[in-house]
Parts: structure tokens; C-alpha cells; sequence
């Protein structure tokens, strides 16, 4: 444990390095300052601009919180994706169709989210079960099927008929969006929600007998059916779990932000959960998750505000990401694949 | 619908189509029978397909084309050699990190040579010609199937006989499927375990990238974003499916790439575009739970036991010794 800070640091100087040499590479050393200073601008010196990234880092902390619960349970599930998309899509279907006052379309809205995700984590966890394949093949695969059915139903049977040309459901109500807590920045409470969901599993996975299962059942699964615990049922619940969160993200993701699903946001190869993932990979504490979400996030942003200003760092984001995964496949903790 | 399910021309596309399946499945087996998993197949295979379309456009010449797509496949598989075999890290996560940076990489690209996002379509591209088999382009409904696919199609068939002749028959062959097996037992042989996975994941990467150049080259010609559209990871449970039979991928690539053809096709029955996204990947789980009925597979929590390489728990059994 004494190594890590030392590690933590030298990542954040190698992808710093990395960060001014492409910008210096595409306009020169004096673009330098001009690139910080807009970095900055877009992901955190405004009120406007920290609700933005707030909000980006929301559905990447719920993912990354829900991946990182399946990893501790020895689970490589790599569906975050699917799940957020299908919780998204379930949210604001049910949110718009839900007669009677806006709250309550609010909270089934939300709930129908975490259902969905769960359903579809349900699907992807009794696959993984009866035919005993891998469960980060399977779950990749049920990510991009994911993204594809949300797509077809969203076009051909929730489709706003009052809207052509873009591909989203009808709106939830306006009254059903989770109230603005802070007017200029446009915060709303789901970050709020997510917030209190992390400290919530943190205190799960570090106070409770069943948390402290979790983590000896990923370090022994062989000891764990000995003791009583089946393994097979025990990862479908872990699994069903993590889309829950997942599909709690995409909800909020509607009531916090979007309003109506949008077809190709929330998934793909754009999706946030991509990001969450890497996240878990890199930490296996949950709190840690909260600062690694919001400098993620604050990436993202950050290079969208250097893009705008100086027309360069838009792919940014990606090289620096992949970098910090190549480095995440060096680090000892991460669950192989060979390992499970 | 009979009229389109007996159409030469779902036919020939489904050959047409399962030609980059057939290779991509390919190279993931091979790497998979020598103990790595190439998760990154997605986006290996997209950067193939940009290097190939570059390479193509800017010289002219499709064969050129060709070695771009293996040249830029080569070059994700020594990355995921580098990183997987020689510096021991996690293969999932590098192979996450290959789909996921190759398409911002592949975008990056495309900006940067091109000076916009999106595609590269160019009147300098010249598609992979059509190699017309005499006699059999004669014969009435095989004909026009068979004949006239690119001269990578034969090829893929032909390099899929050979690769399963060779890791069966050959002494190289059993090298690779011990390194996979029991990487520790090839020590004491006086083998190197990372010699024969470095080898194998760069044939791996140039079946990848001869598959890119098809899909590039041959089936859609130019780059998109997003043109490998799932195939790497079809190929991937392809190969699982696959397990110790290798010759399974024909009749599987064929079976996959006959779902994509009708995909596309559904638009002119009546069937929602959108399908052709998710008929392959519904296919594909249709075949996971088929593959393996219920009853056969037995786990036993205690046992430690190897029994083959692709077990079946899909994952390749990595020695602790390798």
C-alpha cells in the first residue's frame, strides 16, 4: 500500500506530459497557457461550467461504483453500458407515461430505471449461468445488444410523435425533473442522489457482514460455497445489483439532465460507463471513486472548453484515457480474466 | 421473403460478409489457443480498416491497401503483445482499452489527415477486384454465389484449412496449444512461453488486418466511423463456440454472416432497418444458450481441474509458471 500515492503521482505526471506535448505538438509551447486557462474555463472555474462537469461525473461515479461492486466480487462484468442505456430508456418511457402528479412520475420513473437495468443485468447474469461462458464476453456483447435494442424501440415504438427527425422519447414532465439546487449552475439533485448512493455503499461494503461477504466471496469462491453461499446465485445477484446502479444512473441521467432518451446517448462507444469502468479498474475503494470521477469528468469538459477556444484536444480525451487503462492493465489488482 | 431467402444476392453477400468474420475469428483462436484473450478485436480490426483505406487512397493501389490493413492491425498486436505478454498485464483490460481508444484514435486520425470527422470516401479508391472463377461462374445458383468474391475470401478459406491442419498436425502447432494449456510444461521443454504467444498474437494481428482489408477494401470501400460494427466481439464468441474445434469457425462465420446479409436485407421485407443491429448480437446469444444445454455443464466449486484450453468457462487457462 505504501507504493500507491507514489504511483498515483507519477500517472498524474505522465498524462499531464502526455497532455502538453500533443497540444505543444499540434500549436506550439506558446498554446500552452492559452490551453490551460481554457481547460480550466470549461471544466471548473465557473458555476455553470462545475454544473456541467458535476453532472458529466454522475453517471460515470454510479457505473464506476456499480462496476467496481462486481469486481470486488471477483465479477469481471463489463455491461455497465448496456445496463445504463436500457435503465435510461425504461425511465423515460415509464416518466412520460405515468399518469397522476409529476413527483410520482419522478420516483417511478427512477425506479422503473433501476428495474430495468437490473432486468437486463438479470438476462446478462443467467446467461453467464447456463452456459457457462465467460461473463466479460457475455456482458460485452449484451452492452452493444443493449445499445441496439434501445435504438429499435425508441424508433419504432416510443418514438415522440411530436417531434421528426431525431430519434428520442416523449418528454417527462417539467415538474417531474429532479429539482435545481443551485440556479447558476444548473444543479440538480441528481448529483446529490449519486452522492449519497457512494457513501451509502461505502458504509455497505465496509460496516455490514454482508459487505465484508462480498469482498471474501471475490477473494475465495471456492471458501465461500463451502461455507454455505452458492456461487452461481450469489454473482446473478451481484450482477442484477450492478445494472440496478447502472440503470438508477440512466434515470437520473433523464430526470437530472436529458428530460427524454435520446437514441446513441448514454451508450455506445461515448457511453460514460466506459469511463466508470475504468475507474473501477484503477481503485477497488469506493470513496475513492468520487475524486476520480469528477477529474474524469473534468477531463472531458475541460478538453471540450480547449477544443472550443483553440480548436485542439477534442481526441485528447481518448488518448489520455487509453493511457490510463494501458496503465491500469499494469497494475497488480486487477481481476484477470484467467484469475476468476 | 422465399424469393429473398433463395437470392443469389443474399448469398453471395453472406460469403461475401463472412469473409472478415472468418478471419477476425481466426486470429482471436489462434491467440486464444496460445493462452491470450483479444478482447481488443474491435477495435484492432477498425484501425485496420482506416490503415487499409489510408494506405489505399494515398498511393492508389488496393494492394498496397492490403499491407496498410495488416500494417496497422501489426501495430494494435504488438501494443497488446507488449503489454499483455511481455510486461504481464491484465488482458481484459488492454483489451478494453484497445475498442475503446481505437475508435477516438481511429477519429483522431481521420481529423488530423483529412481535416474533418466522419469518413474517408475517395475516387482514388479502387475496391479489391472480383476474381472470377472459370467454369464455376458458369453454373446456374453456385456460380454466381461462389464466384466472383474478392481473392481474399478464397484465401481466408484457404488459410482457415491450413491453421487447422497446422495446430493439429504440426509440431509448432502443438507448441501453441501446450503455451495455451500448460504454459509451465513448455519451460521445461526449453521453449520460451513468450516467444510462442509474441508469435502467435502477430499472426493473430495479420489475419485481423487481412480481414480489415476486406471489410475496407472489399465489401464497403472507404472508412466510417464505426464500420467494424460489432465483429470483433461476433468473432469473439465465435471462437468461443468454437472451443477445441477450430474447423466450427467455418460453419459459425457463415451462420453470423448470413444474419448480417438478412439484416440488411430486412428493410426490403418490411422490417425495421434498426434490426440489423440486433439480429447478429440476438443470433449470437441464441447460440451461447444452445451451445451448451443445461445439464452438461457441471461445476464442481472445489475442483482446480484443467480440461482444455478453452474451458468451459471460456477462459483460457493460464499457467501460474507462464
Amino acid at each position: 500500500m505504501r507504493a500507491r500515492p507514489f504511483a498515483v503521482m507519477a500517472m498524474a505526471v505522465a498524462l499531464v506530459a502526455t497532455a502538453a506535448l500533443l497540444i505543444t505538438a499540434e500549436q506550439g509551447p506558446g498554446a500552452l497557457l492559452p490551453a490551460t486557462r481554457s481547460f480550466l474555463d470549461g471544466s471548473m472555474t465557473s458555476p455553470y461550467a462545475l454544473g456541467v462537469t458535476l453532472r458529466t461525473a454522475t453517471p460515470i461515479l454510479l457505473t464506476g461504483l456499480a462496476a467496481s461492486l462486481t469486481f470486488r466480487g471477483g465479477l469481471f462484468d463489463v455491461g455497465q453500458p448496456g445496463y445504463l442505456v436500457i435503465g435510461g430508456l425504461t425511465a423515460a418511457v415509464v416518466g412520460s407515461a405515468m399518469p397522476g402528479p409529476a413527483p410520482l412520475a419522478l420516483c417511478a420513473g427512477l425506479l422503473a430505471g433501476a428495474l430495468g437495468g437490473m432486468a437486463w443485468a438479470a438476462g446478462v447474469a443467467w446467461t453467464t449461468s447456463l452456459t457457462g461462458a465467460a461473463i466479460v464476453v457475455v456482458s460485452l456483447i449484451s452492452a452493444n445488444l443493449a445499445a441496439g435494442v434501445a435504438q429499435l424501440l425508441t424508433a419504432r415504438v416510443f418514438q415522440d410523435p411530436g417531434v421528426s427527425g431525431i430519434v428520442e422519447t416523449r418528454a417527462v414532465p417539467d415538474g417531474a425533473m429532479l429539482p435545481l439546487l443551485e440556479p447558476e449552475s444548473q444543479l440538480r439533485a441528481d448529483v446529490l442522489v449519486a452522492l449519497v448512493v457512494v457513501v451509502a455503499t461505502t458504509w455497505w461494503g465496509a460496516r455490514t457482514a454482508s459487505g465484508h461477504r462480498l469482498r471474501m466471496f471475490g477473494g475465495n469462491p471456492e471458501f465461500a460455497a463451502l461455507a454455505g453461499t452458492s456461487p452461481d446465485s450469489y454473482r446473478r445477484r451481484l450482477t442484477m445489483m450492478g445494472g440496478a446502479i447502472c440503470g438508477l444512473a440512466g434515470g437520473l441521467a433523464i430526470f437530472g439532465e436529458y428530460g427524454r432518451f435520446l437514441a446513441g446517448t448514454l451508450g455506445g462507444n461515448s457511453s460514460p460507463a466506459w469511463l466508470g469502468i475504468t475507474m473501477a479498474v484503477l481503485t477497488s475503494r469506493f470513496l475513492f471513486l468520487l475524486p476520480a470521477a469528477f477529474l474524469l469528468a473534468a477531463m472531458e469538459t475541460g478538453f471540450e472548453g480547449t477544443q472550443r477556444d483553440l480548436g485542439i484536444g477534442g481526441s485528447l480525451g481518448i488518448v489520455i484515457q487509453a493511457l490510463l487503462l494501458g496503465l491500469a492493465a499494469l497494475s497488480r489488482r486487477t481481476p484477470s480474466a484467467a484469475s476468476e | 421473403m422465399i424469393h429473398l431467402l433463395g437470392s443469389t444476392d443474399l448469398w453471395f453477400r453472406t460469403l461475401q460478409a463472412s469473409t472478415t468474420l472468418l478471419f477476425v475469428a481466426l486470429g482471436g483462436y489462434l491467440a486464444l489457443r496460445a493462452g491470450v484473450l483479444l478482447l481488443g478485436l474491435e477495435g484492432q480490426l477498425l484501425l485496420g480498416c482506416l490503415f487499409a483505406v489510408v494506405c489505399a487512397e494515398r498511393s492508389g493501389d488496393v494492394w498496397l491497401g492490403i499491407l496498410g490493413g495488416v500494417g496497422g492491425s501489426l501495430a494494435v498486436g504488438v501494443i497488446v503483445m507488449l503489454l499483455v505478454v511481455v510486461l504481464r498485464g491484465n488482458d481484459v483490460v488492454v483489451g478494453l482499452a484497445v475498442n475503446v481508444a481505437g475508435a477516438g484514435v481511429a477519429g483522431m486520425l481521420v481529423q488530423g489527415m483529412y481535416g474533418h470527422r466522419g469518413g474517408i470516401s475517395s475516387p482514388r479508391l479502387r475496391p479489391l477486384p472480383d476474381v472470377s472463377i472459370p467454369g464455376l461462374d458458369r453454373m446456374p445458383w453456385i456460380g454466381h454465389v461462389l464466384s466472383g468474391q474478392t481473392i481474399l475470401t478464397y484465401a481466408g478459406w484457404i488459410v482457415l484449412c491450413l491453421s487447422v491442419w497446422w495446430l493439429s498436425a504440426t509440431v509448432s502447432g502443438l507448441t501453441v496449444r501446450v503455451a495455451g494449456l500448460r504454459g509451465g510444461r513448455l519451460a521445461s521443454a526449453g521453449r520460451s512461453v513468450v516467444r510462442v504467444r509474441c508469435l502467435t498474437i502477430l499472426a493473430s494481428s495479420v489475419c485481423v488486418g487481412l480481414g480489415a482489408a476486406q471489410l475496407a477494401l472489399g465489401e464497403a470501400v472507404g472508412f466510417q466511423e464505426g464500420m467494424s460494427g460489432g465483429r470483433g466481439f461476433i468473432a469473439l464468441v465465435l471462437v468461443f463456440l468454437a472451443g477445441v474445434r477450430p474447423w466450427l469457425i467455418a460453419p459459425l462465420t457463415v451462420c453470423f454472416a448470413w444474419f448480417e446479409a438478412m439484416g440488411l436485407s430486412a428493410q426490403t421485407v418490411g422490417l425495421p432497418a434498426e434490426l440489423s443491429d440486433v439480429v447478429p448480437y440476438v443470433a449470437v446469444f441464441v447460440f451461447l444458450l444452445l451451445s451448451r444445454a443445461p445439464g452438461r455443464r457441471r461445476r464442481n466449486p472445489l475442483s482446480g481441474g484443467l480440461t482444455d484450453p478453452v474451458s468451459a468457462d471460456g477462459r483460457p487457462q493460464v499457467d501460474q509458471m507462464s
